[in-house]
């Protein structure tokens, strides 16, 4: 469906056209969502943290001045009601190593991987990043899936663009770290 | 290994090929129609889990029992006493000046006027904090 920008449905919704609101939704329900399941790890409540930021952000629609891009206010708006419904939760898993040297080499990684059939290399991959933390997760997922920008991904994740680039660079490391042992378990 | 060099080092396309493969959980079939079903709902919602009005309760508790064990024209007075104040005296000074007066020329005693003018102050409290949160839902 092509959809036209998000400040015309916006302005219809301001201008009392509630139905305009489902454009939007439908529009960007599928990022919201996934923000909600990657930090909650949850289908069920994730799809109701996903509502209930779509709420939050029709209430406060009247208040978006548009500074920041509608997507980018919305999906912070989804990333902080995940947040806040999942802090009870007690981290599970270990801090990452903050070494800066690189104990992988990509020449042995690359060929190895390229051999796998694709189903092979879906599973190596989604083992791997669900040994992440929740938030290390999203953040991969914003940058190299749906190739957000860094400036996007600190507008949703309330970090600094620095703070985002040093994050990626070790969750980087770390992923190609763990595939290196994994590999070398496989062989 | 230098830092800075590595810090900008993110940029991967075999990884961001590999990344794209993981599979994606879809929104379930009717996602829309139920956020669009809670719409009408939300400013029902926003009176009742307002967090603001829990404060607005609780300062006009706080403000009717003041009200009662010192009495308007003593709580203003000591006001005026404080140096901060002070400072808000002069600002405002005309407003608070007839609203002192008005107080001490009335010598309010009656707890029902006190309750009034509380719920005065707080209705203009709770306005203001509504504002804010409105403004900031990712605080909530």
């Amino acid at each position: 469906m092509n959809y036209r920008d998000d400040s015309f449905y916006i302005a219809q919704v301001l201008d009392g056209n509630q139905a305009a609101f489902a454009t939007l939704v439908e529009k960007h329900q599928q990022l919201v969502f996934t923000i909600a399941v990657k930090i909650l790890r949850n289908r069920e409540q994730a799809e109701e943290i996903a509502q209930d930021a779509f709420v939050k952000a029709y209430a406060a629609l009247s208040s978006f001045k548009g500074e920041a891009k509608f997507s980018s206010w919305l999906y912070r708006i989804a990333y902080n009601t995940a947040i806040s419904a999942g802090r009870r939760r007690k981290p599970e898993y270990a801090a990452i190593d903050e070494s800066l040297t690189e104990n992988y080499t990509t020449d042995e990684i690359y060929p190895q991987v390229e051999a796998m059939s694709q189903q092979e290399q879906i599973e190596l991959i989604e083992n791997l990043m669900q040994r992440l933390p929740e938030e290390d997760n999203l953040l991969l997922t914003l940058y190299y899936k749906k190739e957000k920008s860094i400036a996007e991904v600190a507008e949703i994740t309330g970090y600094s663009q620095a703070n985002v680039k040093i994050k990626l660079f070790r969750l980087r490391r770390r992923l190609y770290e763990d595939m290196q042992q994994t590999l070398e378990k496989m062989v | 290994m230098d830092n800075n060099k590595n810090i900008h080092n993110i940029d991967d396309d075999f990884l961001k090929r590999l990344i794209k493969l993981s599979a994606e959980e879809q929104v379930s079939a009717g996602f829309t129609q139920k956020v669009m079903q809670q719409l009408p709902d939300v400013q029902e919602q926003a009176v009742a889990t307002e967090p603001s009005r829990r404060w607005v309760w609780f300062v006009a508790g706080v403000a009717v029992l003041a009200a009662i064990f010192f009495g308007g024209e003593e709580i203003i007075s000591r006001l005026a006493s404080v140096e901060s104040f002070q400072v808000y005296r002069q600002l405002f000074g005309s407003v608070i000046g007839s609203f002192s007066k008005g107080f001490s020329t009335i010598h309010i005693s009656s707890i029902g006027v006190l309750i009034i003018i509380a719920t005065g102050l707080l209705y203009l409290t709770n306005l203001l904090l509504r504002r804010w949160f409105d403004r900031n839902p990712s605080a909530t």
